[in-house]
C-alpha cells in the first residue's frame, strides 16, 4: 500500500507526477491523472488495478445507459441499466466484505469501500436526473480512480468535482494553499496520530483487564483523538493534493468534538460517508417525513449498514446500535435539553463518542467486557491492576494528548488556517514537514525499532 | 529576479520545503557510501536525504569532529576504574579511518543496522578474546556431563519444538565455544533445578528488556527482587545506556548495568535478553556478546549463581508474519545460548513451556499484542522461575 506519508510518494511518486502533470498542455491533464491514478494504485494493490479499470469502465458504460433523464424522462431501458450497475457495485462490495470476513486468504482489495461508494452515487445521480451534462469517459474514469481519494476517501461527489470545466489549472493560491493543508494533514497523521497509537498498543500489551480506571478512560481519549487525528490528517492531506491539481477542497470534517450532541457529531464527522448514506439510504426510504416509527426505523437501518461498511464484526454492528440508541435517545428525549443549554449537547460527545470509539477498537466482546470493567470499576476490581501505571504512560503521551485535544477545538486550527500566509505560520508549516519526515524515516527504515520491546 | 521574487511570494512554503530539502539531499547523495555507508539506499525508493535523518537518529552526523568532543558517558566512567572491562576500546583504535565514529563493539547503538554491528565486530572480536583469555584462572572447569546419582542435570533444555530451520542455522563448521573457563564455581558443588519460595530472590538482579521492565511491574517478585531494565534495549547496547533499577524496596532510579553490579553484591543474576535483537546480527553474534556479558557479569559478582532466561516466543500470528523475527529464530537463538550454561554456576533455564502451545507458540491469551505476557499473565514466569531455581544438591 503507497500511503502519503511515505518517502516513495512524498519524494517520488508526488513531485514527478507534479512535474508531468504540469508539463502537459492544460486540456491533457486529465489523461495524465487517470494513468497516474492508475500507476498509484497498482503500486499498492497490484493486480487489484484491474478489478478497479473494469468496474470503472463498466460503471462508465451503464452510466450512459442511466442517463437519458434530459431526454423525455426515464424510460424501462434507464432503470433496468441503473438496477443492473447498482446490483454490481453494491453486491461486489458485499462478496467481498464477507468473503474477507471468513477466510483469511481473500483480502478486500485497497479503497474498495470508498470507490464503490462514489460508483453507487453516480449512478444514483445520474438516475435521479441531477447530473445534467452527460458524463465524458474522461471525466467519469478520473472521477473514479483519481489517486487522491482512491485509497481511503473522501467520497467525493461527482457535482461537487468541478468537471464543469474542462481545462485543469491551479492558481498560485489555491496550489499554496494545497500544499498547506497537505503538510498540515501530514503532522496530524504522522507526529500525532502514529505517537498515539503507540499509546493504545501499551494497553493492549498490559492487556484490558488489568489497566488501571484512570489508564482506561486515557485509553479511551487517546484512541478518540488517534482515529480523529489520523483520519482527518489523511482527509486533508486527499484535500490539498486535490487543490494542488485544480480540484475543489473537500470537506470531511468539521470539528467534531466541538458538536453539540451525538447526532451533531456524526454531521460533522466523515462528512462525505455521512451524507452519502442520508442521500442516497435514509432520505430515499423517507427520512424522518413519515412518523416518529418510520423514522427511527430508518435511523437504525442507516446506523447498521453504517456499521457493516466499517467492518463485519460485531462490535461494529454494536457500535452502530449503540449510536443510533444514542441518536433517538437525543433526538426524541433530551433534545429540547440539549437545545436549551447547549453544553449538555457538548458533554454528550465528550462523555459518549470516546465509549463508543471504544466499542469500534475492540473486535472480540470479551476484551470489550473487560475494557468497560475497568472503565466502570463498580463490578469488580480486574486482574492484577498496577494502580500507578496511568503516571508512567502519561509521562510518555501527554504532548501528543495535549496537541491532539487542542486540535479538537476549532479555534487552534482555524488561528492556523486563517494566518497561513503569514511568515511564522509558513516556517512552522516547515518544522512540521521535516519532523514529520524524521519520522517516516525511522519508521520504514526499521519498521521493528518503531516498536521497541 | 523578478520572476524569482513573485515565485518566492506565491510559492514560499514551496519554496522554503525545496531549499531545505537541497542541502540535505546533497549531504545525503555525498555521504552515501562513505558516512552512511552502513545504511541502504534505494534511490527509486526513497530519498537520499534520508540517509541523514538516519544518521541523526543513531548519532552520526557527518562532521566528525563536532562528535568526538562529546564523549559517550559511559566511556568517561571507566576510565576512572582500571579494572572495569571495556569492550569497545581495543575496537576504536582498530576502527579504519574513523568513518563512523561512535561506532565499536559494546558501544552498539539501538537502531543499528545488522551490517553495521556485523562491521564492528569482526573488528572487536579478537580484543574480546583477548580479554576473556586474561581473565584470572582461579576456578577449575567444571563438566556438567558427570553429575553424582540422584543430581537432575540443572541445564534444561533449550525448547526447539522441532521448529529449528537450518535456514536460521549457523554455518556447519560454526563451533559455539563454551569453553567459559574462569567463570566458574569451586568443583565438587552440585546444582539441581528445583523449586522454592520467594525469599530465594531477595538477593537476585533481573536484568532484561520491556519483558523484564513488565515482570517488575506486574510480577509478584517484585517484592522480593531487584530489576534492571528497560523498553528497547539488546543485548548490544544493555551496557551502554542507563536502565531503570528498581531495588528490593521498591525504590527507582536510573542507572547503567556495570555500575549496579559493581555497587551490590547478588547471589543470583537472571538475563532475559534476546527478542529486540532478533533482526540484529546473526545467532552467532548474538552469542558472542551474550557470552561477553555473562564474562562481564562474572567479573563482578564472582559469587553469583547466573541464569540464562531463553527467549520466551511470540504468538502465531506474529511468528508467521515475519521471516527474521519468528520462533524459528527464537529456538534457535535459545539453542546457542544454552550452551553457555555449565550446571555449575550458569544454568539455562526456558520458560516457554509454561505458556506455549505445543507448537512452541506464545498461547493467544497469555498476551495481548503478541510479543509481551499480559499482566495477568506474569504469573506464569513467576511461577516457573520458583519451580525451577538452582540449588546446591550436595
Amino acid at each position: 500500500m503507497i500511503l502519503f506519508n511515505s518517502l516513495t510518494f512524498l519524494f517520488r511518486f508526488f513531485p514527478v507526477f507534479l512535474a508531468v502533470y504540469y508539463l502537459t498542455p492544460a486540456r491533457f491533464r486529465e489523461i495524465v491523472l487517470f494513468l497516474g491514478s492508475i500507476a498509484f494504485y497498482a503500486m499498492g494493490a497490484g493486480r487489484m488495478a484491474l478489478l478497479l479499470t473494469a468496474l470503472t469502465v463498466i460503471n462508465y458504460v451503464l452510466g450512459q445507459m442511466v442517463f437519458a433523464a434530459d431526454k423525455g424522462g426515464l424510460k424501462d431501458r434507464n432503470r433496468r441499466a441503473f438496477y443492473i450497475a447498482v446490483f454490481i457495485d453494491a453486491g461486489a462490495l458485499v462478496l467481498f466484505k464477507a468473503l474477507s470476513g471468513l477466510s483469511d486468504k481473500v483480502v478486500l482489495p485497497l479503497g474498495f469501500s470508498f470507490y464503490l461508494f462514489k460508483m453507487i452515487s453516480y449512478q444514483a445521480d445520474l438516475f435521479r436526473g441531477e447530473i445534467t451534462r452527460r458524463p465524458d469517459i474522461i471525466d467519469t474514469v478520473v472521477y473514479f480512480t483519481m489517486f487522491p481519494q482512491v485509497t481511503q476517501g473522501p467520497i467525493m461527489r461527482w457535482n461537487n468535482v468541478g468537471f464543469e470545466k474542462r481545462e485543469r489549472t491551479v492558481s498560485p493560491k489555491a496550489f499554496s494553499d494545497g500544499l498547506f493543508f497537505f503538510v498540515l494533514g501530514l503532522g496530524m497523521k504522522v507526529l500525532l496520530a502514529d505517537r498515539l497509537s503507540l499509546l493504545w498498543n501499551e494497553i493492549e500489551k498490559i492487556g484490558y483487564e488489568s489497566i488501571s480506571t484512570p489508564l482506561a478512560w486515557i485509553g479511551a481519549v487517546g484512541y478518540s483523538v488517534r482515529l480523529y487525528m489520523d483520519f482527518w490528517g489523511y482527509s486533508l492531506m486527499a484535500a490539498g493534493i486535490g487543490m494542488m491539481l485544480g480540484f475543489h477542497f473537500v470537506v470531511n470534517f468539521l470539528h467534531p468534538y466541538w458538536a453539540c450532541g451525538v447526532a451533531d457529531f456524526y454531521r460533522r464527522w466523515h462528512l462525505t460517508l455521512g451524507t452519502w448514506f442520508r442521500d442516497y439510504v435514509y432520505i430515499p426510504l423517507g427520512g424522518s417525513r413519515r412518523g416518529v416509527l418510520r423514522t427511527i426505523r430508518n435511523l437504525i437501518i442507516v446506523w447498521l449498514l453504517t456499521g457493516l461498511w466499517h467492518g463485519i464484526t460485531p462490535n461494529y454492528l454494536l457500535w452502530g446500535g449503540i449510536l443510533v440508541a444514542l441518536i433517538i435517545w437525543e433526538k426524541y428525549i433530551v433534545g429540547g435539553l440539549i437545545d436549551a443549554v447547549p453544553l449538555v449537547g457538548h458533554l454528550h460527545v465528550w462523555f459518549f463518542v470516546p465509549l463508543t470509539w471504544v466499542v469500534f477498537a475492540i473486535p472480540d466482546l470479551t476484551g470489550l467486557k473487560n475494557y468497560f470493567m475497568r472503565l466502570f470499576p463498580f463490578f469488580g476490581s480486574g486482574i492484577n491492576v498496577n494502580n500507578s501505571d496511568f503516571i508512567k504512560q502519561l509521562m510518555i503521551y501527554w504532548p501528543y494528548l495535549l496537541f491532539g485535544l487542542l486540535l479538537c477545538t476549532p479555534h487552534w486550527y482555524r488561528l492556523i488556517v486563517k494566518n497561513r500566509n503569514r511568515m511564522a505560520v509558513i516556517v512552522f508549516m516547515t518544522a512540521v514537514f521535516w519532523l514529520s519526515v524524521y519520522r517516516i524515516v525511522i519508521a520504514e527504515s526499521n519498521p521493528f525499532m518503531y516498536f521497541s520491546f | 529576479m523578478k520572476l524569482i521574487l513573485l515565485l518566492w511570494r506565491r510559492y514560499t512554503l514551496l519554496c522554503i520545503l525545496a531549499l531545505t530539502s537541497l542541502p540535505l539531499m546533497l549531504l545525503g547523495w555525498r555521504c552515501r557510501d562513505t558516512v552512511y555507508g552502513e545504511y541502504d539506499l534505494d534511490p527509486l525508493r526513497e530519498p537520499a536525504l534520508s540517509l541523514v535523518f538516519e544518521g541523526v537518529h543513531d548519532g552520526i552526523y557527518p562532521f566528525k569532529d563536532i562528535i568526538e568532543s562529546g564523549k559517550r558517558p559511559r566511556e568517561e566512567a571507566s576510565e576512572d576504574g582500571e579494572n572495569v572491562p571495556d569492550g569497545g576500546e581495543a575496537a576504536e583504535d582498530a576502527d579504519p579511518e574513523g568513518a563512523d565514529p561512535g561506532d565499536a563493539a559494546g558501544t552498539v547503538r539501538e537502531g543499528e543496522s545488522a551490517a553495521e554491528i556485523a562491521a564492528s565486530y569482526e573488528e572487536a572480536g579478537d580484543s574480546a578474546v583477548e580479554k576473556l583469555e586474561a581473565l584470572p584462572q582461579n576456578a577449575i572447569r567444571g563438566d556438567a556431563d558427570k553429575l553424582p546419582e540422584g543430581v537432575c542435570n540443572p541445564v534444561m533444555q533449550a525448547e526447539d519444538y522441532d521448529v529449528v530451520n537450518v535456514a536460521f542455522l549457523s554455518p556447519d563448521d560454526t563451533e559455539y565455544n563454551t569453553d567459559t573457563e574462569g567463570i566458574f564455581a569451586k568443583n565438587g558443588i552440585y546444582f539441581a533445578l528445583g523449586p522454592v519460595g520467594p525469599e530465594y530472590f531477595s538477593d537476585a538482579l533481573f536484568i532484561g528488556d520491556s519483558r523484564t521492565v513488565g515482570l517488575c511491574e506486574y510480577g509478584t517478585l517484585k517484592e522480593n527482587a531487584s530489576f534492571l531494565a528497560k523498553e528497547s534495549v539488546n543485548v548490544y547496547n544493555v551496557l551502554d545506556q542507563e536502565l531503570r533499577y528498581t531495588d528490593t524496596d521498591g525504590d527507582t532510579r536510573e542507572a547503567y548495568a556495570e555500575d549496579i553490579l559493581e555497587e551490590n553484591s547478588f547471589g543470583k543474576v537472571y538475563v532475559a535478553l534476546g527478542v529486540n535483537e532478533l533482526g540484529i546480527g546473526t545467532t552467532y553474534m548474538y552469542y558472542e556478546k551474550y557470552r561477553e556479558l555473562l564474562t562481564l557479569i562474572r567479573r563482578y559478582q564472582p559469587e553469583a549463581l547466573i541464569y540464562i532466561q531463553g527467549i520466551m516466543h511470540v504468538s502465531e500470528e506474529k511468528s508467521s508474519s515475519d521471516s527474521c523475527r519468528n520462533n524459528t529464530v527464537i529456538s534457535q537463538r535459545n539453542g546457542a545460548v544454552s550452551t553457555l550454561a555449565n550446571g555449575r554456576d550458569i544454568f539455562y533455564i526456558d520458560m516457554n513451556p509454561y505458556v506455549c502451545d505445543g507448537n512452541g507458540d506464545l498461547l493467544p491469551e497469555m498476551s495481548g499484542d503478541g510479543i509481551h505476557l499480559k499482566a495477568s499473565a506474569y504469573e506464569r514466569w513467576d511461577r516457573f522461575l520458583m519451580e525451577n531455581a538452582a540449588e546446591i544438591v550436595k
